[in-house]
């Protein structure tokens, strides 16, 4: 083919988009919509997680130190928390300190006094968690040191947002593999209503000589600035339907739910791949469902 | 040239539709193709442009054997014959100009060539003022005639016009085939006309087939206005 009719082919392309304005536009919705559907299932899934993280976070092993250990025993023990993957943050707590804190909840009261004289108090290492599923592990290294004299850890909380981040990939996972799906086969039945009505032309096409990368071409074209158009509409669609979401969100509920939804994930940390994600999604989907749909009708 | 030697087809459904058919059209001749509904007209046609494949003898035209016809060189294939329909089949959407120049796009002229034989042939069928109409704006006839410059275009040694006329009236009919005849004088293109309008061959004469029940019936010549030409 040669480079003239390539480019006349390319603007026929184009010039086919407004040439069928109803269909064009029909495309652009049914494609918008499910790349919408898409979009909002990925930053649901994402934020779910988020948040889930963040109460996650909030827990922590505390791993109280027997009288009398060895501040090298101590060291070695914190220095085995930090290599461990898990393990976010590890803050030591000495037997002063723990008293100081005490002491600053409580007020300086009597009995405080004789505490400070006696400190029966004893020294800890507050363990932050990265990956809660992974509690157990921390629980059982702390149990194995000769060092330690008792462990807390949350692990009913550890076990439950292990199985909400289970079931919330799962859930994200499935909801965007059906939506993906669902879209594929709406998308292709609108175009196929689109080459369907066009399906005439095609015919004249083939009948003076047409090849068919000749008649697949325009439609083609046609198919990506349709999942081009779409993928800008959907784009803004999900940034101005965020942001508002957001908003609302964060703006007027109470103090507790106000600091969770401070961890919603703000929309440009995923919006680029949301972007990606939209125009090859949209562009892939136009030109595949053009191809497929075309396919029957070339056999003149 | 067009040469069929013993051709029988059968549709998938087991319908014997051509039974050992041989015909030969000569290069630059003019033949009207005739018969009734059902005859096999149809038939013999999408052997001749290659929808169908013969279930047994030999069809060659233009110095391709189209039982040997792989799927690719089918375009190319009809790029050396016009098909004209009774029904025009013109792309609504496009101008007069684009729907003659598509034809040149097919087969890669460029624009300085397109620009300068659109008009040429448009000239030939009295057309060239209405390049920028759309088909939706004209008459059926002129509709046919730029069916005709578009099956011109590109220069085919061969011109099939299937009903070409089955739309149109007595008048513009006469004015339709008379075109014909004088594209085939003038440009020494082959010409097979099907048409089942007794009168209209019977007022031009020629060269005659006739179609019955998938044979051919008769082939001769018959006296008329052009007998002889």
């Amino acid at each position: 083919m040669k480079g003239s009719s390539i480019k006349y082919l390319i603007s026929e392309g184009f010039r086919n988009v407004s040439n069928n304005k109803l269909m064009s536009l029909a495309s652009i919705g049914v494609l918008t919509a499910c790349l919408l559907m898409v979009g909002f299932a990925v930053l649901l899934t994402e934020n779910m997680n988020s948040i889930v993280g963040y109460v996650g976070e909030q827990s922590t092993v505390a791993v109280f130190i027997k009288d009398g250990s060895s501040q090298d025993d101590v060291d070695n023990l914190i220095e085995l928390f930090n290599s461990n993957f898990s393990v976010k943050n590890v803050n030591y707590i000495s037997k002063e300190q723990a008293y100081i804190n005490y002491a600053s909840q409580l007020g300086n009261d009597a009995a405080i006094k004789t505490l400070e004289e006696d400190n029966i108090l004893p020294a800890s290492i507050n363990i932050y968690i990265k990956d809660m599923s992974r509690i157990d592990d921390i629980v059982s290294v702390a149990n194995d040191s000769s060092i330690v004299e008792s462990v807390t850890a949350p692990t009913n909380i550890a076990n439950t947002i292990k199985d909400l981040n289970s079931a919330i990939g799962w859930f994200g996972f499935s909801i965007v593999i059906s939506l993906i799906l669902v879209s594929l086969i709406i998308i292709s039945n609108t175009i196929r209503a689109t080459v369907f009505a066009r399906r005439r032309e095609i015919g004249i096409m083939k009948q003076v000589g047409a090849t068919n990368n000749f008649v697949r071409l325009p439609f083609l074209i046609e198919g990506m600035v349709i999942g081009l158009i779409s993928a800008i509409c959907a784009f803004i669609l999900t940034f101005v339907g965020y942001e508002a979401v957001v908003k609302i969100l964060t703006g007027n509920t109470s103090l507790f739910l106000k600091s969770m939804f401070t961890s919603l994930v703000p929309f440009w940390n995923i919006g680029w791949i949301l972007a990606v994600g939209f125009l090859f999604g949209g562009i892939l989907a136009g030109a595949i469902g053009s191809l497929i749909s075309l396919r029957k009708h070339l056999s003149v | 040239m067009i040469d069929m030697k013993n051709v029988c087809f059968d549709y998938d459904n087991g319908t014997h539709a051509l039974h050992h058919i041989s015909l030969k059209v000569e290069d630059g001749e003019f033949l009207f193709l005739v018969g009734q509904s059902g005859a096999g007209k149809s038939s013999l046609l999408k052997l001749i442009t290659c929808e169908n494949v013969a279930t047994s003898g030999s069809v060659f035209i233009n110095g391709y054997n189209l039982g040997k016809l792989r799927k690719f060189e089918v375009p190319y294939f009809r790029r050396t014959m016009g098909m004209i329909f009774q029904d025009f089949r013109l792309i609504q959407n496009m101008t007069v100009f684009d729907n003659v120049a598509f034809v040149l796009r097919v087969t890669n002229h460029s624009n300085k060539y397109i620009k300068a034989r659109v008009p040429y042939v448009l000239d030939l069928v009295n057309l060239r003022d209405e390049a920028n109409k759309y088909p939706h704006e004209m008459s059926g006839g002129e509709q046919q005639r730029v069916a005709i410059a578009r099956a011109l275009a590109s220069g085919p040694p061969i011109l099939i016009a299937d009903e070409p006329t089955g739309n149109l009236d007595p008048a513009l009919s006469l004015q339709i085939v008379e075109l014909l005849f004088d594209i085939n004088r003038y440009c020494g293109t082959t010409i097979m006309l099907v048409t089942h309008e007794h009168e209209l061959v019977r007022h031009f004469g020629g060269r005659v087939v006739s179609i019955e029940n998938g044979q051919i019936a008769f082939d001769e010549v018959i006296g008329g206005q052009n007998e002889g030409k």
